[in-house]
């Protein structure tokens, strides 16, 4: 079974979708409100896996460029773009 | 393949780069020997006659060391994450193009015509029509190896420094252009 992706823009608009509801799968507690959905979040889910996989690779991108088949400038320069990004998202939290 | 030929430097390791560059920068040196070549500036590639052995060593050496320093300071001040493994490897593995172009003077049918050229009058020049076409077929090849030549420089200098905005791509050809005429002055005044 494919699991949904979560969507992070507006399919219409593009916009940065918010959340406005979260419900329990056990008791079906419905929570409403308008939430920002958190920066990491909002990545795409290629960036959100390049994130975890250095985090599970302990910052290692020596390790990483490894693992990716790539060179080590490849994955750094991919890693500094991603942080380039996350700092650009980070503002429109607050 | 394309990747392999075009941005290797995408994929594989410093170490395996500069061992396989530095195993081509050998193997051009003695094929420069071997076929009387001369790469006399970062960009140059020249036919000549009696090439010693050490001649092509020792231009290599300076072509590759002077381009790697004046990529390395402009990827510094592009990118401060800039290591000199990633630029080294780029200058070492984009002389390949100029390595195989030395094999056109097999038989040193280049030196023969470029003698040809400068010892005629120029109105008196006669190619036979073998000349000609061996010509027409080498002015094609010799574009499409400058061209991999500079896709090569481009595409490992790109993946070391992060290159990315256009006043970029432009310095990285203004440091080319003066590293060449660097370069020149070096092979003409002090070598």
């Amino acid at each position: 079974m494919i699991e949904p992706k979560l969507p992070s823009t507006c399919p219409s608009c593009s916009e940065p979708l918010r959340v406005s509801q979260l419900s329990c799968p056990e008791c079906q507690t419905q929570v409403s409100g308008n939430y920002p959905l958190p920066a990491l979040l909002r990545l795409s889910k290629e960036e959100q896996d390049f994130i975890i996989q250095f985090f599970l690779s302990s910052g290692s991108l020596k390790k990483m460029a490894q693992q990716m088949g790539n060179s080590y400038p490849t994955v750094r320069n991919k890693l500094d773009d991603l942080i380039e990004k996350v700092k650009q998202l980070i503002p429109d939290e607050e | 393949m394309k990747t392999l030929l075009l941005n290797p430097f995408k994929k594989y390791t410093e170490k395996q780069l500069i061992l396989i560059g530095i195993v081509f920068t050998v193997l051009g040196s003695l094929s420069a020997y071997w076929f009387n070549a001369r790469y006399d500036g970062v960009l140059d590639l020249h036919f000549a006659t009696n090439v010693a052995i050490e001649t092509p060593f020792i231009e290599n050496a300076v072509n590759i060391v002077l381009l790697s320093f004046t990529l390395y300071m402009l990827g510094i001040y592009i990118n401060k994450k800039t290591r000199i493994a990633d630029v080294l490897s780029t200058v070492l593995l984009a002389r390949l193009p100029f390595y195989l172009l030395t094999l056109i003077n097999i038989s040193s049918k280049i030196s023969n015509i470029e003698r040809k050229v400068i010892t005629s009058n120029p109105y008196d020049i006669r190619f036979a029509p073998s000349e000609i076409v061996y010509l027409l077929v080498l002015s094609i090849l010799i574009l499409v190896f400058i061209v991999w030549h500079i896709a090569l420089l481009y595409n490992g200098f790109k993946v070391a420094a992060n290159l990315k905005t256009t006043n970029q791509k432009i310095l990285f050809a203004v440091t080319i252009l003066i590293t060449e005429i660097i370069s020149k002055i070096l092979f003409y005044t002090i070598l």
